[in-house]
């Protein structure tokens, strides 16, 4: 007999996680049974089993539970990020439906891939040996291929879907010699064993080169410069809900894994890994605020606005503190609500307007046409450009003061240039919805169905609220970021 | 003992390294894939090299987790080719270019 007790099953911990998989499983099979014009229900179902996951997360708040040989482990960092997670899925499930049957693809199958994905961001979260880190960032990878080439007889989703296909497994193959090499310097997997013979011995050339490839596959993921260049294209290729999703949990995911790796398992060696993360955050930084000026696609300029925000998040880890990460941990909360807001903007617009919806010249005179979209539109652009009183002001402000007290004076130099570059587009977005319409006479006003209302104007009330009273939640982030391991 | 675990650990940065070069150079789609195969490959030597070295089970553990995992990859990576193919377009990523701006 073999003696289980020491491998410390314990499925609590992962309750989350099964509790999300058997929705899948559960959906993969109603969609053989359920008549195709009743697939509306499945997004119901899904939605039902994202609440039961969201539920099944409580226990886990507070809790300090290493299950399953030190691979992954139920604590108030996971919860938190399972919390992120969920309700983006959940918020993505509801407003899909509508969006997909505008564009003929209203497949069973959609779901059963989105609940594929959350399982591997929840495991990412959760996620404390390399083993199940590789495991999740594939399960969520693997699914995203297939989502974003969803519309699959529309050749930029395909396009999409083929890039980010490519250039996916690429930084699979770095991130995975990455391991390999931390695996032969430290003899160990688990972020545990990793932590204790880093702390014992210091570092080797072997473990910092395992590092650098480590973060270039992490970077990839969450599209951080110079490893973002798939992000624009596979953000504009893919059907819009699932880059809404994508953008925002798959980047909350992989800051779930960069933020525990870093400050948990490599904080004795942190001069080592400074500069690449630092460099990466500048880069990231510059070339997402830059870019984005340029850009005359609305999910093109989110995409390059979402690799600047990826350098902004990467500020809060770069001191190595816990307050840092707490304050990383509550922007990946302000850009998951703020964010998901303008995408999901973006996907109303899309699905009355079709695929030229993207394109900014579209946008002119939307105040006029459609003032719901255009209002919460325009508070989720100020609150990524980072003007009080939003929660992006406050987000911004509490990764600057670590560096301020760590006096690492030129990442947040960089910063606040770029912050005030960054103004220029995202307000550029908010007076071309101003500008009145060229036509004469007013357009009729056609309505936003009441559940994508519902939510944008919770969410954009999330982005106001949070900016008013932020320490609510940067307490929740400050408990999630005291890390054990 | 035979051959020392470092010869594997040389082998198998150069497969890596063709393996990343052809990534960079070829521009027909499955010549890639299977490219980023040879990658994967190398850091499967990786790990049973290094998990001979220390004696330990996680490196063969986790090169079976990467076989297991890359199958996976590969059948719905060969779905999305077959299906650009199908599509009409030229194995070339090169030409992939409808949203340049």
């Amino acid at each position: 007999m073999i003696d289980t007790s020491r491998l410390g099953i314990d499925y609590g911990v992962l309750l989350p996680e099964l509790v999300v998989t058997a929705t899948a499983l559960l959906v993969l099979v109603l969609d053989l049974l359920i008549p195709p014009g009743r697939r509306r229900w499945l997004a119901a179902v899904s939605a039902l089993g994202l609440l039961l996951a969201l539920l099944a997360t409580v226990p886990l708040w507070g809790a300090d539970r290493s299950a399953f040989s030190g691979t992954v482990i139920g604590d108030s960092f996971a919860a938190f990020f399972d919390v992120i997670l969920l309700s983006t899925g959940l918020l993505t499930v509801l407003i899909s439906p509508r969006f997909l049957r505008s564009l003929g693809l209203e497949y069973g199958e959609y779901y059963v891939l989105t609940l594929a994905a959350m399982a591997g961001m929840m495991l990412l979260a959760a996620a404390t040996s390399l083993m199940t880190i590789f495991l999740g960032i594939e399960l969520l990878s693997i699914a995203l291929y297939v989502l974003a080439g969803f519309a699959r007889r529309n050749l930029r989703s395909q396009e999409s879907a083929l890039k980010y296909l490519l250039l996916g497994g690429f930084a699979s193959g770095f991130l995975l010699y990455g391991m390999a090499l931390i695996y032969g310097a430290t003899g160990a997997t688990t972020l545990h064993g990793i932590a204790q013979f880093v702390g014992a011995s210091g570092s080797s050339v072997l473990l910092l080169v395992g590092i650098g490839f480590l973060v270039v596959g992490l970077a990839f993921k969450a599209s951080a410069a110079p490893f973002h260049m798939w992000t624009p294209d596979v953000y504009q290729g893919a059907p819009t809900v699932v880059t809404t999703f994508m953008s925002v949990a798959t980047k909350a995911a992989a800051f779930a894994v960069i933020g525990r790796v870093f400050v948990a398992a490599f904080p004795t060696i942190r001069a080592d890994w400074y500069f690449p993360l630092a460099f990466v955050a500048i880069v990231s930084l510059g070339i997402g605020n830059f870019v984005a000026i340029t850009q005359s696609n609305l999910k093109r300029l989110l995409a390059y606005s979402g690799i600047a925000q990826a350098g902004y998040i990467l500020l809060g880890i770069l001191p190595g503190s816990s307050e840092g990460l707490a304050a990383s941990l509550f922007y990946v909360a302000a850009y998951a609500v703020m964010n998901f807001g303008a995408f999901a903007v973006v996907t109303a617009v899309e699905t009355r307007v079709g695929e030229g919806g993207t394109e900014i010249p579209a946008w002119t005179g939307l105040f006029y046409r459609q003032p719901l979209l255009a209002t919460t539109m325009t508070v989720f652009m100020l609150s990524l450009a980072g003007i009080p009183p939003t929660v992006g002001f406050f987000a911004k402000l509490f990764v600057f003061r670590p560096l301020v007290e760590a006096q690492l004076w030129a990442p947040l130099a960089v910063a606040i240039v770029t912050t005030v570059i960054s103004f220029y587009y995202y307000l550029r977005v908010v007076v071309v919805m101003l500008t009145a319409p060229e036509e004469a006479g007013r357009p009729a006003r056609e309505p936003v169905s009441r559940v994508m209302g519902a939510i944008l104007v919770f969410c954009s009330i999330a982005t106001i609220v949070l900016g008013v009273f932020p320490t609510v939640v940067f307490d929740w982030a400050r408990t999630a970021a005291a890390l054990h391991l | 003992m035979g051959v020392p675990a470092y010869e594997f650990l040389w082998l198998s940065g150069v497969l890596f390294t063709l393996g990343a070069i052809g990534v960079l150079i070829r521009r027909n789609p499955l010549v890639i894939f299977m490219c980023i195969e040879l990658m994967l490959n190398a850091v499967n030597l990786a790990f049973a090299a290094i998990s001979r070295y220390l004696n330990s089970l996680d490196g063969v553990a986790f090169a079976f987790l990467v076989i297991t995992v890359s199958a996976a990859e590969v059948v719905v990576g060969i779905a999305i080719i077959v299906q650009v193919y199908r599509a009409g377009r030229a194995m070339d990523v090169d030409e992939m270019d409808l949203m340049k701006e």
